[in-house]
């Protein structure tokens, strides 16, 4: 046999020995069976937290569920944020989705009703996994601190996620430098403690020569802090405008205060907002909005900057990465009493309407969409939150207190409600118009005015872009539920006697209601803004 | 080259037309699907789902009067020119590895253009956006050792740009007037392995009778690069400004990782690709990016074909 016929062959064992390892194992996988003999099933999760302690503490619920339910695999996929969106799209209309698919990127309302299960149901019923808990016989939806509302969808009447965690945003101060650069090693508590600090970081630089930010800023970290304190000077405004108690801030909202000539971006709530964002700015590094998430991190964990803001989901990245220790606290905003920032606000912010968050969906596609109902209640169940927030260092979404690291992002309940930043005048044009338009705030050659200039031009014509896009969007949605409107209607008019149907259907009806006002508002608003 | 057979030889072979097949089919699944789905959804007010509705050249017109789009191709414009000039390095360094003497060096210099591109295109984008940081970056860095820096502060003075500062870092990428510049000088010093592999076999294709009757004529090196190493490598020149056109073009990917999808600081680095992803992908309006491809589609098939047609190869 030569040389080279030998190779051949070697090369094709090897190649089919491959191929049958790889079949032997898919095999393994599909047709196993627990030790009772019963096929083993597999459920999938898939999500884009890969945020450190996440996937640990997935894997340590899944190893719990799999403890009681033998028969059970918990399998999850993690996968990175930003191509999660176009992942999950691919998957879902593919109809290859996990079982179980985190919902909130490339999931718009269209696909969570053609692709996911409405998991309303489930939330009225007890969590059976928190029997002999505080939590026993309680609705699942009554057992998140926020009543489920983050995983309702008004414009499809349904629920269709269930949360596990929530987060807030806090400041993350490197405590070592802290202590050296202020003396006392206190986190600052006012909004004019907070800008002291920095101004002794440049203190500290001249002494001792050395290059230290104030603040390790991103395109990610830097509008985090820039546009809490910008709502904080627009509280008061909201508060008159829309009395006693404003909505959640939307584009609708904002572009109606603006129709009504109630607010502008001639307002001097605008400017002092604009002119505190240059004064944290200030105190990143130049160029800032030219990095990303990742490049603000490095800076902060290397030790070449004092403090980051970020949310409660980058607190286990940072403590796993940080070879110093962490001080956190939240974003102190200014007061009334703030000399040059106080006009204009009401105070502290209040957090407690935080919604829970990393919504997991049921997909339609799934093989065993009973099993991964049950984990969903598992994953939900108090003990399985206090494991999850004991491994990832993440809050829980049910009414526990949260415990050990995740007890520094306990939501905070007194308080003010938040004023709107730029980004809620609109969507993706309006957030084109201020990450093209923010170089002007900082460049020497700019400045605020200069950027209020843009504002003033480039703002009405985004929000208007924003809106017509949102209207569509809105009026497709609006449609879809008419089927399920006459067939509320039908049933209420041929089963009289049924209480319960009678309410979904005034419920559904108000819902609609709401949803027809509120395109007739923003259709209205468009012709009276008709450029 | 293949023998030529008769229509009826080959209806008879049909058989043979099965091996084509899979392949056939993958093109067709994998090209054309996609393309004509485009064309389709382009007529659409379409944002990615099932739900859809007819507008006819809406979407045509919307392209016509949208000044980002046109305006980028301003951006193309310029990259496109750039990348022109960016050709010579390549071949350049193509010359050089061919006129060593020693085929052992030879092969020596092939491999070590080789070995980079075992690293992936993505690794490469993020080492350069490391040299652009601001603060901590090579460039910044090496500017200021050299001192280049306060030459470039006092360049800029005179001209009135205003974008390079005294005590300020320069953000490549964060100031409008520097975004253009940092993206041609991204990839410095420009010699792509590939490139440069497309012009060495050009070279080796030349008989070492035609070097040998250059000599004995006393032709000088630069002369034997002009006369007959250049028209000799015309056609691989033209095969790379093709591919090069074509990729700048629909290409967004470097100005993506490098300045996000709105282009970066005064949207100065969007190009045709980067807001037909943005529209698609950002603001959900996926019919439009459908038909803004097709505008791009338009637009590189009149550039090939001016290419073809005007780039001459002498046989």
């Amino acid at each position: 046999m030569t040389r080279e016929r030998l190779m051949n062959i070697v090369g094709l064992v090897l190649l089919l020995g491959c191929f049958v390892a790889s079949l032997g194992r898919i095999l393994m996988t599909r047709f196993s069976s627990g030790e009772d003999g019963k096929q083993i099933v597999t459920i999938r999760i898939a999500h884009w937290q890969l945020e450190g302690g996440i996937r640990a503490a997935f894997d340590a619920i899944a190893a719990e569920y799999m403890k009681i339910h033998p028969n059970v695999r918990v399998v999850q996929i993690p996968i990175p944020e930003r191509i999660y969106g176009n992942w999950a799209v691919t998957q879902l209309v593919g109809g290859t989705a996990p079982d179980i698919v985190a919902i909130g990127k490339g999931t718009n309302d269209e696909r969570l009703s053609r692709f996911f299960e409405p998991l309303t149901y489930m939330m009225e019923k007890p969590n059976p996994y928190n029997v002999g808990t505080p939590l026993e016989g309680v609705p699942l939806r009554s057992t998140f601190f926020d009543g489920g509302e983050g995983g309702y969808n008004p414009a499809l009447f349904e629920y269709f996620g269930i949360p596990i965690s929530a987060f807030t945003i806090r400041v993350y101060y490197n405590a070592d430098l802290l202590r050296k650069v202020t003396g006392s090693g206190q986190i600052p508590q006012t909004f004019e403690e907070f800008i002291g600090v920095f101004d002794k970081v440049r203190e500290y630089n001249k002494k001792t020569g050395d290059n230290l930010l104030p603040v390790a800023g991103s395109k990610y970290n830097g509008p985090m802090l820039m546009d809490r304190l910008f709502a904080s000077q627009t509280q008061k405004r909201m508060a008159e405008i829309f009395p006693p108690f404003y909505p959640n801030p939307t584009s609708v909202t904002m572009l109606r205060a603006i129709a009504n000539e109630d607010f502008s971006m001639d307002s001097p709530e605008v400017r002092s907002g604009v002119e505190l964002m240059l004064e944290i700015a200030k105190n990143m590094q130049p160029g800032f909005f030219q990095l990303l998430r990742d490049d603000a991190m490095f800076y902060f964990v290397q030790g070449r900057a004092l403090a980051i803001a970020s949310g409660s989901w980058d607190s286990t990245s940072i403590r796993q990465q940080a070879p110093f220790p962490l001080a956190i606290g939240p974003i102190p905003l200014p007061t009334q009493a703030t000399p040059r920032f106080g006009a204009n606000v009401l105070g502290q912010i209040s957090e407690a309407g935080t919604n829970a968050g990393v919504q997991l969906g049921l997909t339609r596609s799934s093989k065993h969409p009973e099993i991964a109902k049950d984990f969903l209640f598992f994953i939900a169940s108090e003990p399985m939150q206090k494991l999850w927030t004991e491994v990832s260092g993440w809050l829980p979404a049910v009414t526990v207190p949260p415990s050990g690291d995740a007890a520094a992002f306990t939501p905070i309940e007194d308080g003010y409600l938040a004023g709107v930043s730029l980004r809620h005048f609109g969507d993706a044009d309006m957030n084109r118009v201020l990450d093209s338009n923010f170089y002007i705030l900082t460049s020497p050659d700019g400045g605020v005015d200069a950027f209020i200039d843009v504002l003033r031009k480039d703002v009405p014509d985004a929000m208007r872009a924003d809106l017509v896009r949102a209207n569509r969007n809105h009026l497709v949605n609006t449609r879809r539920t008419d089927t399920l409107l006459g067939a509320a209607a039908w049933l209420s008019l041929t089963n009289t006697g049924d209480q319960d149907l009678a309410t979904k259907f005034d419920l559904i009806i108000q819902s609609s209601s709401a949803n027809d006002r509120s395109y007739n508002q923003s259709s209205d608003l468009l012709k009276k803004l008709k450029p | 080259m293949a023998l030529p057979i008769s229509n009826k030889k080959a209806l008879l072979e049909w058989k043979l037309y099965l091996f084509i097949l899979p392949s056939l089919l993958l093109v067709l699944t994998f090209a054309y699907y996609p393309a004509i789905s485009a064309i389709y959804h382009s007529f659409f007010r379409w944002s990615g789902g099932d739900a859809k509705e007819f507008i006819g050249l809406e979407n045509f017109r919307m392209a016509l009067s949208d000044g980002v789009f046109w305006s980028s191709f301003v951006t193309i414009g310029i990259l496109v020119i750039a990348n022109l000039f960016k050709m010579i390095p390549p071949i350049l360094t193509a010359v050089l590895i061919h006129r060593l003497k020693s085929d052992v060096s030879q092969y020596w210099y092939r491999v070590l253009l080789v070995l980079p591109m075992i690293v992936p295109s993505l690794v490469t984008l993020f080492i350069w956006k490391f040299f652009f940081d601001p603060n901590f970056g090579i460039l910044n860095n090496v500017l200021n050792i050299t001192g280049i820096k306060t030459l470039l502060v006092h360049i800029d003075k005179f001209f009135h740009w205003g974008v390079i500062h005294e005590g300020v870092p320069i953000a490549w990428l964060g100031e409008p007037g520097l975004i253009i510049p940092s993206l041609i000088i991204w990839g410095f010093p420009w010699i792509g392995a590939v490139g440069v592999l497309i012009f060495l076999a050009g070279l080796q294709s030349i008989g070492t009778e035609v070097y040998e009757a250059a000599e004995l004529d006393g032709v000088n090196s630069f002369q034997k690069f002009l006369y007959i190493e250049l028209p000799l490598i015309m056609t691989q020149v033209r095969l790379n400004m093709i591919l090069m056109m074509i990729g700048t073009l629909q290409g967004f990917g470097l100005q993506f990782l490098l300045l996000g999808e709105t282009g970066g600081a005064g949207g100065r680095g969007m190009v045709p690709g980067l807001w037909m992803f943005n529209r698609g992908f950002i603001a959900g309006e996926f019919g439009y990016a459908c038909a803004l491809g097709l505008f791009l589609f338009v637009f590189i098939l009149i550039l090939t074909w001016i290419n073809n047609r005007y780039v001459r190869v002498e046989k």
